[in-house]
């Protein structure tokens, strides 16, 4: 029994962190309507930044999210400006690789300035933990945990609440609309983007002491992020965390159970049945995702 | 979907040549190559592009004309590859029929795959893509009983034509060049027929084709299942060729991509398209590794993916569309 | 060619009752003009009969057949074709590669079905375009395509939405005498038209929805008189044109 109890635990910990990853994604694909493949890279850059942050001044990462943050939020400015806006009418196909290319581009550049050596950061408290009657617990891994959940909140909190937050929402309800009652729609785009960015910032400083890095990290980890995107309805904050939440358990339950390599094929294997069973996931809004056929 | 995806120019071309002159010249003079070229670093080249072109003109029949961009095609083409593979190691089957029974498995997976996924919507069907072929990946370094996991599969050199195997690799040359050529024919027959004008309607708006009494999705599952089986035929031949499959090399996302970008850098939906674009990624790697050498492996990487986001931006019907209406101005050739 | 029957046909969207017990008759050599102010639920009425929304009650037939259970691709493989409102134009194609996907219908062979379409261009005038791209066609010969798109499907009851929006009146008064010669081919058809006195010209029969609701029907004339008519939808200071 307690096994079971050490094992949601430990894979709600890490869903955080795929919760604080999907939420971005799927921030970014319901105001902006385009599936940012790079999202993961952006995720890889801020891992190395907090890395040589950590190493060549000696910042800790939580100090190091101040800065580490607010570059993501700018270089996602940078992106949407030079590459996102220009496929925003354009064909599918161009929306679908140019971000992909941008992926394939950011991983070639850090192999080309980092190698595929994995780096990481060692704090002296990563191993710090405590116990609870039977069951251990990570330090890092709870405030990580506690840092995702509350970054969320307070992005929920932010659309919900504030002006800029109402004009996010009201793109993502219709962007015509919000043209109309004189909302500037493409500096909703670019901020959504880099809010996207920068969230993925805040996970990278959060991941960093617990994975270590090499270029094609995020990569692997955004696999984990278009799962639970779908699983929670694509353009669904609150359906991207609670999925992002479920797959780490679900992770944490078929590595123990399976080993550590069938677990990504498990929730594979989930993803393509929700996809079939209920393609609209937890809360998403549907017609956006099935078309009529015969 | 679109307006600004290219279409094979209607009708009869405006010639004083006859249709298909350029195309069997082209063809013949390629076919010249093998014997001339002795160099195996560039023989090796040319066989690699020739193996992305067919694998390319495969993708571009479900992604070019009807829009399908699938992610996971590296998926049919590995399991061709360990379709044929197993078939000889196991039982001594000829690669010959191995590759046929592969194309047959791919085809029904796509078939299963395309009932559930087809009608999803653009990315979602990427994504679904993605996730297959990441399944597949997962599953042949996992069940290493049946695929010797990551550490891959060798074929023995047993040069006969039964066994498809042969000492000299021109004679491989050869093969993919013939396979090209009937991956060429078969998307042009394929393009001006019913077939071919269904699936484009679908691509260039899904509403009207069904004001039309277009079924589309039973054509959509049949090109999606086309397309898998001549793409794992190419996977068969790669592991002939390289007489050395492992996961990652016959089906890892890099592939898949690979296949999508050489159509779609070459243009998308064209017969040519496909074949223009494998030419140009064959020439800019061999220049890059000219110049860059090869010890920077990223370098390559890293300018191709750049080159992709310059044509995607600046000219998204690709490259051949673009060198075609210049030939069409300049020769009055439309091939 | 086929009498296309609707019998109470209602659809709400969540609150809204787009359209609320509709039924008509279109009969072969026939022109049935619906008409109303916007929003009144024209459009999707097409979308009931063609099968692109389902209705929440009511029957569609053609014929003996009931459309109930058909996809659109079917209904028109049916004898049942509609134009868009907003018109569809395959974009990236030539005007005559899009006339081509709807003259398929009616033959496996493309050669044939160029032949088709290349004589429904001509019947429209609109052969001189016939290379040039749908997406770079100006709106009126965008909807002259959307017509022949669907003329290719050789229909025995045609749909027609909007079809003379952006019209000049020369080219309005070539439509109609269009629209009378499909008519006197016996095609069943029916007709959405903003344009009033083109209405008054074209039609056999006006049936005018308003919120939804059928508020009259009957002959261009009745209509033209009918003083619910004229205050509902025309407005007071209407007067009906005769037509030069
Ligand atoms: N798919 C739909 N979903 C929700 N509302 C719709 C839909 N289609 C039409 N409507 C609404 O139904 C009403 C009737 O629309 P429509 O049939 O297009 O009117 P008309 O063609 O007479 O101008 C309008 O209020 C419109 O907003
Ligand atoms: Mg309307």
């Amino acid at each position: 029994m307690d096994i079971y109890v050490q094992l949601a635990l430990s894979g709600l910990f890490v869903g955080g962190i795929y919760a604080l990853i999907s939420v971005g994604l799927t921030l970014v694909f319901g105001v902006l309507r385009v599936v940012n493949f790079a999202h993961g890279e952006y995720l890889t850059l801020a891992m190395f930044l907090t890395f040589f942050l950590f190493h060549q001044l000696g910042l800790d990462p939580f100090v190091a999210s101040l800065i580490v943050v607010p570059i993501l939020f700018v270089l996602g400015l940078i992106t949407e400006r030079l590459l996102i806006r220009r496929t925003l009418e354009a064909p599918h196909v161009v929306q679908v690789f140019v971000t992909f290319a941008l992926s394939l581009f950011l991983q070639n550049l850090f192999l080309v300035l980092f190698t595929s050596d994995f780096r990481t950061v060692r704090t002296d408290y990563a191993t710090a933990a405590f116990e609870i009657g039977p069951f251990y617990i990570s330090w890092l891994r709870l405030i990580a945990f506690a840092a995702s959940i509350a970054l969320t909140v307070a992005l929920a909190l932010f659309l919900k609440h504030s002006y800029m937050g109402a004009a996010i929402r009201a793109t993502a309800q219709d962007r015509r609309s919000a043209r109309l009652v004189g909302i500037d729609v493409d500096r909703i785009y670019a901020l959504t983007f880099a809010i996207g960015c920068a969230l993925v910032g805040a996970a990278a400083v959060l991941l960093a002491p617990l994975y270590p890095v090499n270029p094609y990290t995020g990569a692997d980890l955004i696999l984990v992020a278009f799962v639970a995107v779908v699983l929670g309805g694509m353009g669904s904050i609150a359906g991207a965390t609670l999925a992002g939440l479920l797959i780490g358990v679900i992770e944490s339950f078929s590595s123990y159970f399976l080993g550590g390599e069938m677990k990504q094929f498990v929730y594979f294997i989930v993803f393509m049945a929700i996809l079939s069973l209920r393609p609209v996931g937890f809360f998403g809004r549907k017609g956006a995702e099935v078309m009529d056929v015969t | 979907m679109s307006d600004r995806i290219a279409v094979d120019p209607p009708g009869p071309a405006a010639t004083r040549v006859p249709r298909y002159f350029w195309p069997v010249a082209i063809f013949l003079a390629l076919a010249a190559l093998p014997a001339l070229i002795t160099d195996p670093f560039v023989l090796n080249m040319i066989m690699m592009s020739m193996l992305s072109a067919a694998a390319a003109l495969a993708w571009n029949l479900s992604g070019g004309y009807a829009g399908q961009l699938s992610l996971g095609h590296a998926a049919f083409y590995g399991i061709g590859a360990y379709a044929s593979t197993l078939l000889l190691l196991r039982a001594g089957i000829s690669p010959l029929f191995g590759m046929l029974v592969g194309a047959g498995i791919s085809a029904l997976s796509a078939i299963v795959l395309g009932m559930i996924t087809l009608r999803l919507k653009g990315s979602f069907f990427v994504m679904s893509t993605l996730a297959f072929g990441a399944v597949v990946h997962i599953g042949a370094m996992n069940f290493r009983d049946l695929t010797g996991g990551a550490s891959g599969l060798a074929i023995p050199l047993n040069p006969s034509v039964v066994n498809l195997t042969f000492a000299n690799k021109a004679v491989y040359v050869f093969i993919a060049l013939g396979l090209v050529a009937a991956y060429y024919v078969a998307t042009r027959l394929i393009a001006g027929s019913k077939l071919g004008y269904s699936l484009v309607a679908f691509r260039e708006n899904h509403d009207a084709a069904r004001a039309l009494g277009i079924r589309t999705l039973p054509i959509r599952i049949g090109i999606f299942a086309l397309s898998a089986g001549m793409t794992s035929i190419v996977g068969s031949l790669h592991a002939q060729y390289f007489l050395y499959i492992d996961p990652d090399s016959v089906m890892s996302l890099g592939l898949s991509l690979n296949f999508a970008l050489m159509a779609i850098v070459g243009g998308l939906g064209t017969a040519y398209g496909p074949i223009i674009g494998a030419a140009v990624v064959t020439c800019v790697s061999l220049v890059m590794q000219i110049y860059l050498g090869n010890q920077v492996s990223g370098l390559t990487q890293l300018a191709y993916s750049a080159i992709v986001i310059v044509v995607l931006l600046s000219l998204p019907t690709g490259l051949g569309p673009g060198l075609r209406d210049a030939l069409g101005r300049r020769f009055g050739w439309r091939p | 060619m086929a009498t296309l029957t609707t019998d109470g046909l209602t659809k709400s969207f969540g609150g809204l009752r787009a359209v609320q017990d509709v039924s008509f008759v279109a009969r072969p050599g026939r022109i049935l003009s619906i008409i109303g102010p916007n929003g009144a639920g024209k459009t999707t009425v097409f979308n009931l009969l063609t099968g692109f929304i389902a209705p929440d009650t009511g029957s569609v037939r053609l014929g003996d057949m009931n459309l109930a259970k058909l996809s659109p691709e079917d209904r028109c493989r049916a004898g049942l074709a509609r134009t868009f409102q907003v018109v569809q134009p395959f974009r990236g194609l030539s005007v005559l590669d899009n006339v081509v996907m709807g003259a398929m219908l009616r033959t496996s062979s493309i050669a044939e079905a160029r032949e088709a379409a290349a004589s429904v261009l001509d019947e429209l005038g609109m052969s001189r375009l016939k290379d040039m791209r749908a997406g770079s066609l100006p709106i009126g010969d965008r909807k002259r395509l959307e017509m022949a798109k669907v003329l290719a499907t050789r229909p025995s009851v045609l749909l027609l939405d909007e079809v003379m929006g952006g019209l000049i009146p020369i080219e309005v008064q070539r439509m109609i005498s269009f629209i009378h010669g499909l008519r006197d081919r016996g095609l069943a058809v029916v007709v959405i038209e903003h344009h009033m006195s083109a209405v008054m010209r074209l039609s056999d029969e006006v049936l005018v929805l308003q919120n939804g609701q059928p508020i009259a029907h009957g002959s261009p004339q009745e209509i033209g008189r009918d003083p619910k008519v004229l205050s509902a939808y025309l407005g007071p200071n209407f007067q009906v044109d005769g037509g030069h």
